[in-house]
């Protein structure tokens, strides 16, 4: 039996056969298409070292003699710990479920690859399909690198890069391109963290001390009244600590939540200027109140507020009568006072983000986004007497007409965007003339035929991309040769 | 960022787990070695040090509340140590239980000997603290619902 106990030894040989159970899961996986391919080979080569070693690692814990000086508590703790990498392994492979081509949209899978490198350089992007109603995006590379660190094979996570991005989108969804805006704000999560942007903003954030002293008071006072009502202390008073601890992961955790989802607004807004803000007002409609908050997710109108102040100052809508409408009808929701509810950690997190938190916020996101990536009125104002009125005519938009002659720039992804939300919201009447008739009597048909039309447009360009960029290879290793 | 996703939080809290039971063994292996820590070993309990220090500086967060990238990890250490008391002994003062834990993880990384009191007060409340952090791994593996990242969600 060596120097391990039974029940450790069982642990282990059980681990040892899900291990080759895994490696058997990846063989089944390798001619499958996916959406973002070369994410999903980072992904199973990462998970197939990952075994080889752990089978290893097993082997050696087995004939670790150090081991007979843990008492059996602890013993077992050491070995199923180690034996729960292999279910962790199972999940992270699971991240390929729903990432096939067939259940993504893979046309935009590419453009959106291209799009999310160019503000975070040194990423991996995999897109899949979401369960649920939502956009998201998780980073899967930083946490599984820390734990790592702590095996005895602590670089075999450096096959992963340095950020790798798991963005999904909700199936439904998944050819409304306009809505697929959002992905910017998770995008800016990326950004936020790679950053460093808390600790730009976070030191601006001031509670008052005695707000907290106030707050404390408010349970102490509660659980005092309980106790006078019914002569007898609670089940389980607080202790000091216990108090302590639960409103200090409260606060911190709510304020430096909000504050993250503020500053990815404002990120959005650098990045994708007004086509944000449209998803967002439709978005939010489905999955929150206007004045719903959470312990992650500051109140709607709050973040409404925020981008439309922004774009009150940076951009100017007075010439575009059907989206300086749509503004004034949204400038009197997103102005009027916001009431969070009786939730106190909500109403202190308000308080917190104070004007001077939010020029902090504005400030860190200038700074984080480079100047060519930042979505301008004059960006605007050329999609709109450029880009539109190519789609409008029902033709994808390639290629812009802008510059000096033999100069063929491609339409952003921000651009098509926009434009998009441009025609949606002040030039749809157009666009349903220039359809067949049967799709531009019917306005559901005719909004999913401008959906496909933008989304035929990053498919284009992106090719046309690809194409340009592979030329230039072929023409550099020519040159080189 | 926050780190509430699913695979970030496993593998924090595995991670973490790692650690305390790597502190466990060169606390088994100290005491064989007449309470003090061979030198391979010491630099665990520089991290060690760091954490107790870190869970401290969430505990005094109130007294001044002010924030910076650094406060929600120093409230997340603060928890992990609330969640590493033995039920059946809660210090009368949680601080200078939590300073008398660093001295003794000072002392250690320094490579002076300690008493086997002390070796033993380290060693229950790194091994609570494996506990807890496999309770919580254990329950995160039970909870499929939030592995597709609802934290960062829109």
């Amino acid at each position: 039996m060596g120097s391990i106990g039974r029940v450790a030894q069982n642990k282990i040989g059980a681990a040892k056969e899900r291990c080759l159970a895994l490696k058997s899961e990846l063989r089944k996986l390798e001619n499958k298409q996916y959406a973002s391919p070369r994410a999903a080979d980072i992904l199973r080569k990462f998970i197939g070292a990952a075994t080889e070693s752990l089978l290893r690692f097993f082997d050696e814990e087995s004939g670790n003699p150090d081991l007979e000086l843990l008492e059996p508590r602890a013993l077992e703790l050491r070995i199923h710990r180690r034996c729960s990498l292999v279910p962790f392994l199972f999940e992270y492979l699971g991240l390929l479920e729903r990432a096939e081509i067939n259940e993504t949209n893979a046309e935009v899978a590419l453009a959106l690859r291209r799009f999310v490198r160019q503000v975070l350089p040194n990423s991996e992007v995999l897109l899949r399909a979401a369960t649920h109603l939502n956009y998201s995006i998780t980073e899967v590379a930083k946490d599984i690198k820390e734990l790592f660190s702590q095996t005895p094979f602590p670089d075999l996570a450096n096959v992963l890069p340095e950020a790798f991005y798991v963005i999904t989108v909700p199936p439904v969804e998944a050819n409304e391109v306009l809505l697929n805006a959002m992905l910017t704000h998770e995008a800016g999560h990326g950004i936020y963290e790679q950053g460093n942007l808390a600790d730009k903003i976070l030191s601006s954030v001031e509670i008052p001390h005695e707000l907290i002293k106030d707050w404390a008071a408010k349970i102490t006072s509660q659980q005092e009244a309980e106790k006078d009502e019914k002569t007898k202390t609670l089940k389980i008073p607080f202790q000091e600590f216990e108090l302590r601890e639960l409103m200090t992961k409260d606060v911190t955790g709510t304020v430096t939540s909000w504050v993250a989802e503020l500053s990815c607004d404002a990120l959005a807004m650098r990045i994708l200027g007004p086509a944000y803000f449209f998803a967002f007002v439709r978005f939010f409609s489905t999955v929150a109140m206007l004045d719903g908050a959470s312990s992650s997710h500051p109140p709607p109108r709050l973040r409404l507020r925020l981008m439309f102040r922004y774009l009150q100052k940076a951009f100017n809508f007075a010439k575009l009568q059907p989206i300086n409408d749509f503004m004034s009808e949204w400038g009197s929701i997103v102005e009027t006072e916001i009431s969070p509810g009786g939730i106190l950690v909500s109403q202190l997190a308000l308080n917190a983000i104070s004007e001077k938190v939010i020029s902090a916020i504005f400030e860190a996101a200038d700074a984080a986004i480079p100047a060519e990536l930042h979505y301008t009125d004059k960006d605007f104002v050329e999609d709109v007497e450029e880009v539109s009125p190519v789609l409008v005519e029902n033709v994808p938009a390639v290629e812009l007409i802008r510059q000096s002659p033999g100069s063929l720039p491609h339409p952003s992804f921000a651009s098509i965007l926009n434009s998009g939300w441009y025609i949606l919201l002040a030039r749809f009447n157009d666009f349903q003339r220039n359809l067949p008739e049967n799709i531009g009597n019917d306005e559901l048909a005719s909004r999913r035929q401008l959906h496909m039309l933008l989304l035929k447009s990053l498919e284009l360009v992106e090719i046309k991309l690809g194409w340009d960029e592979h030329s230039l290879k072929v023409g550099e290793s020519d040159h080189a040769s | 960022m926050r780190k509430e996703n699913w695979f970030g939080e496993v593998a924090k809290s595995l991670g973490d787990g790692m650690f305390a039971d790597r502190v466990i063994l060169a606390l088994a292996k100290g005491k064989r070695n007449g309470c003090a820590i061979p030198g391979e070993d010491r630099q665990l309990f520089k991290r060690a040090a760091d954490f107790l220090n870190d869970a401290i500086t969430g505990y005094q967060w109130m007294d001044q509340p002010s924030f910076s990238s650094s406060s929600t990890n120093h409230a997340n250490l603060f928890g992990q140590a609330v969640r590493a008391l033995s039920i059946s002994s809660v210090p009368v003062n949680f601080m200078k239980y939590l300073e008398e834990l660093k001295d003794i993880c000072q002392h250690l990384e320094a490579g002076e000997r300690v008493s086997e009191a002390e070796i033993h007060e380290l060693k229950e409340f790194f091994l609570n603290h494996s506990t807890a952090e496999m309770q919580h791994t254990d329950r995160l593996f039970a909870t499929p619902k939030q592995r597709s990242g609802w934290a960062w969600a829109a």
